[in-house]
């Protein structure tokens, strides 16, 4: 982590940010040759008081909370992923060496040590900026309008500690079998859940609570305010159709390779916006 | 004679002579029970009276007989068995198809994605048969043999790793090609099934212990993030 102010005398502006976090590999860092590789890539930092639980996992694509650390101190830094640099790599000859790095806590450090894989977190946001699934806008707008988006982000986030990921699975629930790309899939939808747990978690009663909250508990139906209905109702209702057969869990040990490369990564998928969102050309 | 009740007072006829049945019977099959021995002759002449189409079959499951009628799935209990006048009333109840996919779903621990490759079908199939989509008469009887087959293994047998070996080509076939082969009827299915099964069997033990978390060092590296379809093909 470099301070903005460190690059003031040698290079281009980059006081638009407090802080400046580099993420290009160490290969790179200390390749021999310049001109093989000219620059090195960083993330624009802003200090925080104190990091958010729900933006330190990486589900939000666009800020990511982080510790970086010194021998001496630490800091809480709000990364964002729109602001980026490629900068010459020789300007790392000409600034101080960083005191804080962002760094992955070590076994036994302490009792929260898997909690602060700070780099490893960040390295997967990074990574997840490229490989996020688009999911058709009509099924993120019925996820949504149907409550159950509710369902996976806000109660299930409650149990955040207990599950490795929530995996999805799309398919068109129409006669004619769906082949084009995926976020074109139009609706209606076939929707199956799988939550992955932790060793330690009792995949059974997870995948029993979320069962509970997409069909047993009710919420008001939107279009009769005296009515209530199911979550799972109210999806069918907006063209997502789920049933109680299409909730499963298991833990980390006894899902396979093979299933989880079927699956969706719930937190992988750009639920945030849709194309509505582009601007006018 | 034998009389099957149906619930709601409903009965699917007096077996007398075949010729006097008002209903088709597609296929029956027998399951082994601790009857009466009554009720067990009774059954045995039902059987006979039906003959090699009936598929009876007995198998080690102890919930009665699985009856189809018309397209209904019966189940025939023997516990309310009682003896009147020289006949034998049993109650009878439809088994849902949904009850059959659950089992499954449960035994070898299955998501929907996973039963329609094992079925050859899509999964909006299998979201139709549990919402009581009828399935091809060939899947109705997989269903029920491959739980007989279930049914058959030694204890200990974890049916949950099946999954993770049935498309293996032991001995030039994956279970999966055979249990969707068409060609095959029940008994030979029954069969083929088994015996592939057996083949698996050292497959499908566990050769890993659980993962102690406290001892590894984890990250949270997902499989899309270094698994692209690029770096395999």
């Amino acid at each position: 982590m470099i301070p903005a102010e460190a690059f003031a005398k040698h290079g281009p502006d980059c006081s638009d940010v407090e802080y400046w976090v580099i993420v290009s590999q160490t290969c790179n860092l200390y390749n021999i040759s310049f001109e093989r590789v000219p620059v090195f890539e960083l993330i624009g930092a802003r200090a925080i008081a104190q990091c958010d639980a729900g933006k330190m996992k990486g589900d939000n694509p666009r800020i990511l909370h982080v510790e970086a650390q010194s021998p001496d101190a630490l800091i809480s830094l709000e990364l964002d992923i729109q602001t980026r640099r490629w900068l010459p790599r020789v300007l790392l000859a000409k600034i101080p060496a960083p005191d804080f790095a962002v760094l992955d806590a070590m076994p036994g450090q302490d009792a929260d040590w898997l909690k602060k894989q700070w780099q490893d977190n960040l390295a997967g946001w990074l990574a997840r900026s490229y490989t996020r699934v688009a999911l058709p806008d009509e099924f993120n707008t019925a996820l949504a309008d149907s409550r159950i988006k509710d369902v996976l982000e806000t109660k299930l986030a409650k149990r955040k500690d207990e599950l490795y990921g929530i995996y999805m699975s799309l398919d068109s629930d129409s006669q004619e079998p769906w082949e084009g790309r995926l976020g074109e899939m139009p609706p209606p939808f076939l929707l199956e859940i799988t939550l992955v747990a932790h060793e330690g978690a009792d995949p059974e009663e997870l995948a029993k609570s979320l069962t509970k909250q997409l069909f047993d508990d009710k919420v008001t139906d939107p279009t009769n305010k005296n009515n209530k209905i199911s979550r799972a109702e109210l999806g069918a209702h907006h063209g997502i159709k789920i049933i109680r057969a299409g909730i499963s869990a298991k833990t980390v040990s006894e899902i396979t390779l093979q299933e989880l490369k079927t699956l969706i990564r719930y937190s992988l998928v750009d639920h945030l916006s849709d194309s509505s969102q582009a601007a006018d050309a | 004679m034998l009389e099957l009740a149906l619930p709601g007072g409903a009965s699917i006829g007096m077996i007398g002579t075949a010729s006097s049945m008002p209903f088709q019977f597609r296929q029956a099959e027998v399951r082994s029970f601790d009857f009466s021995p009554t009720l067990s002759d009774q059954l045995a002449k039902f059987r006979a009276l039906w003959g090699s189409d009936t598929a009876t079959q007995s198998s080690s499951a102890s919930h009665g007989v699985v009856l189809y009628v018309d397209d209904q799935r019966i189940v025939v209990e023997p516990e309310t068995a009682s003896q009147e006048a020289g006949d034998t009333a049993v109650t009878a109840q439809p088994v849902l198809l949904r009850d059959r996919l659950d089992e499954i779903k449960n035994r070898f621990s299955l998501s929907i994605t996973q039963m329609a490759e094992l079925f050859g079908v899509t999964r909006k199939a299998v979201y139709d048969w549990y919402e009581g989509a009828e399935p091809r008469s060939l899947t109705t009887s997989r269903i029920e043999v491959l739980l007989d087959v279930a049914e058959q293994l030694p204890n200990g047998v974890d049916l949950r790793r099946l999954k993770t070996v049935w498309n293996i080509p032991v001995s030039g076939r994956s279970f999966r090609s055979v249990f969707c082969d068409d060609s095959l009827d029940t008994e030979n299915l029954r069969s083929a099934l088994l015996a592939k099964l057996h083949e698996l069997l050292p497959r499908m033990a566990a050769t890993t212990s659980p993962a102690h978390k406290a001892s590894v060092v984890l990250g949270e590296g997902h499989l899309s993030e270094f698994d692209r379809r690029a770096d395999i093909t």
